[in-house]
């Protein structure tokens, strides 16, 4: 039987604890990086968002500016364009279970 | 052994932290680690701010659309609570305005208030450049194709606003006229101190009225001034700009002219200062009055130097006088045409990064058109700071 000797041993624990925490920290680098532009994304998106909420909706005689590229912003609810006498404005409906629109 | 002997025999070697692979692999790891950490508490970080962001927006927009269909349903029951989407929004009174009140998932509350609008601002000032005459569209390239109907001063407010003769920063000057021309004026002139940040007003006062000419001297430092919230000048008289006018503060300045009875706006061809041959009014009718006419503009005098741009509305009532290029950033109306002095390149260059959003909010001094309506939404704060409150009213230079 091959006997391992002190030294032995010990290279080859460094090694795997090396191997352990590298592969850990690669993996939650990765995590931290996607969660990082998922909310880079979302800031953009309100950012925009912001832009129309108060007169926003250009006039009523022009279509209204998109809202596809804000979808899912608000987790169960959709945005939409509302005439009123006051002019264009954005308001909220709630989707439900079904995915119906209310 | 003694403990003395114990201590002064052994001596610390930094090659004992790095001697050993495995101590070197926990150094590395515990750095590793650590870096982790930091980049994923920023991540943390900013996750959160976001999401705070995204809370105060969804209660803006649910406060907007709840205000809109409260106002259409009246308001008679207050307090009620809307349902805009998933979200409650609170409607109550506070004062003469309403507050609005959205919580948040996690606990806490947005809270807005609404001031109650008379009506809508015109459109003209929702738009970086509104002309009155249809004649003028001519001198303009890429101008709107149709005149547009043009904001009417409230006779009413200006019957009580204040008057400039009662505020320290703007002085009699008999001589000013003289400076810039080759004679004097026959109604009053005003100069601006163009050193006062400030114009010394009382709390809440949003329009003054100059019972005359108005100058800004001839310079290269700009007026600033600092405004809280919205300022209407209304000049009685001539308008003369000689130096570039920027506004600190959230607030927005528009300087407005009138022609009187005494004093009719007329497009000073020659750049003399007054009504010579050559010369056309603007009302089409014969010339009268004083020499000097009222409602009319001079962007740029003959001793000034670089552009006044300005970072401000005009309202002109007579022509517009165009010395040298200017910026112009709140809303440029035109009741009348523009006449070119000096260069005869001269443009206008209406930038509209100070407009107003006429469905929702009010100019002061200007008549309001439409039904009562919300204003738009301010975060609520429920002691806001006092305006400043001179303890005497300014004397009038000497």
């Amino acid at each position: 039987m091959r006997r391992f000797g002190g030294v032995q041993v010990e290279r080859w624990g460094a090694l795997l604890l090396l191997s352990v925490s590298g592969a850990g920290t690669w993996w939650l680098s990765q995590q931290a990086v996607e969660v990082a532009s998922a909310t880079s994304v979302r800031e953009e998106k309100l950012e925009h968002l912001a832009t129309l909420v108060v007169g926003g909706g250009g006039s009523a005689a022009l279509a209204p500016p998109p809202l596809e590229s804000l979808e899912g912003l608000f987790e169960g609810q959709r945005l939409a364009w509302q005439e009123t006498p006051t002019g264009r404005i954005l308001t909220l409906h709630a989707i439900a279970v079904d995915g119906v629109v209310r | 052994m003694s403990g003395q002997t114990l201590f002064r025999s052994v001596r610390v070697q930094w090659r004992w932290l790095v001697d050993s692979p495995l101590l070197v692999a926990t150094w590395a790891t515990m750095a590793m680690g650590l870096l982790t950490m930091v980049q994923v508490a920023r991540t943390l970080r900013s996750a959160d701010r976001v999401r705070e962001r995204s809370g105060q927006v969804l209660a803006r927009v649910a406060a907007e659309a709840a205000i809109v269909r409260l106002d259409a349903s009246g308001d008679e029951a207050l307090p009620i609570e809307v349902r805009v989407g998933r979200v409650p929004v609170r409607v109550d009174r506070a004062g003469v305005d309403w507050l609005l009140t959205v919580p948040l998932p996690g606990g806490g509350a947005w809270r807005f208030s609404c001031p109650r609008l008379r009506g809508a601002a015109p459109l003209a000032f929702g738009r970086p450049l509104s002309l009155g005459d249809p004649t003028a569209l001519r001198s303009f390239v890429g101008a709107p194709g149709e005149p547009t109907e043009l904001p009417r001063l409230d006779a009413v407010a200006l019957a009580h606003a204040w008057r400039a003769d009662h505020i320290a920063a703007f002085r009699r000057d008999v001589g000013i006229a003289l400076l810039n021309f080759e004679a004097g004026t026959e109604l009053d002139d005003f100069v601006v101190d163009t050193k006062r940040p400030r114009l010394g007003l009382g709390a809440g006062v949003d329009l003054v009225v100059v019972p005359g000419h108005l100058w800004i001297e001839s310079g290269k430092e700009p007026w600033r001034l600092w405004l809280e919230h919205d300022l209407t000048l209304v000049v009685q008289g001539n308008l003369y700009i000689g130096r570039p006018i920027e506004v600190d503060g959230p607030g927005r300045l528009v300087l407005a002219t009138t022609p009187t009875r005494d004093a009719v706006a007329f497009a000073d061809r020659d750049g003399n200062g007054r009504w010579s041959v050559g010369d056309r009014t603007c009302d089409g009718q014969p010339f009268r009055g004083a020499i000097e006419g009222g409602g009319n503009v001079y962007l740029g005098l003959a001793g000034g130097s670089g552009a006044p741009d300005v970072a401000a509305g005009l309202v002109v009532g007579g022509e517009l006088h165009l010395r040298t290029s200017a910026r112009i950033d709140g809303p440029i109306v035109l009741g009348h045409g523009l006449t070119r002095l000096g260069a005869p390149t001269a443009v206008l260059h209406p930038t509209g990064s100070k407009l107003f959003v006429p469905e929702r909010e009010a100019v002061p001094g200007f008549v309001v058109s439409g039904p009562q309506r919300p204003g738009l939404l301010r975060p609520y704060t429920p002691n806001p700071a006092s305006g400043e409150e001179p303890l005497y009213l300014a004397a009038p230079g000497r």
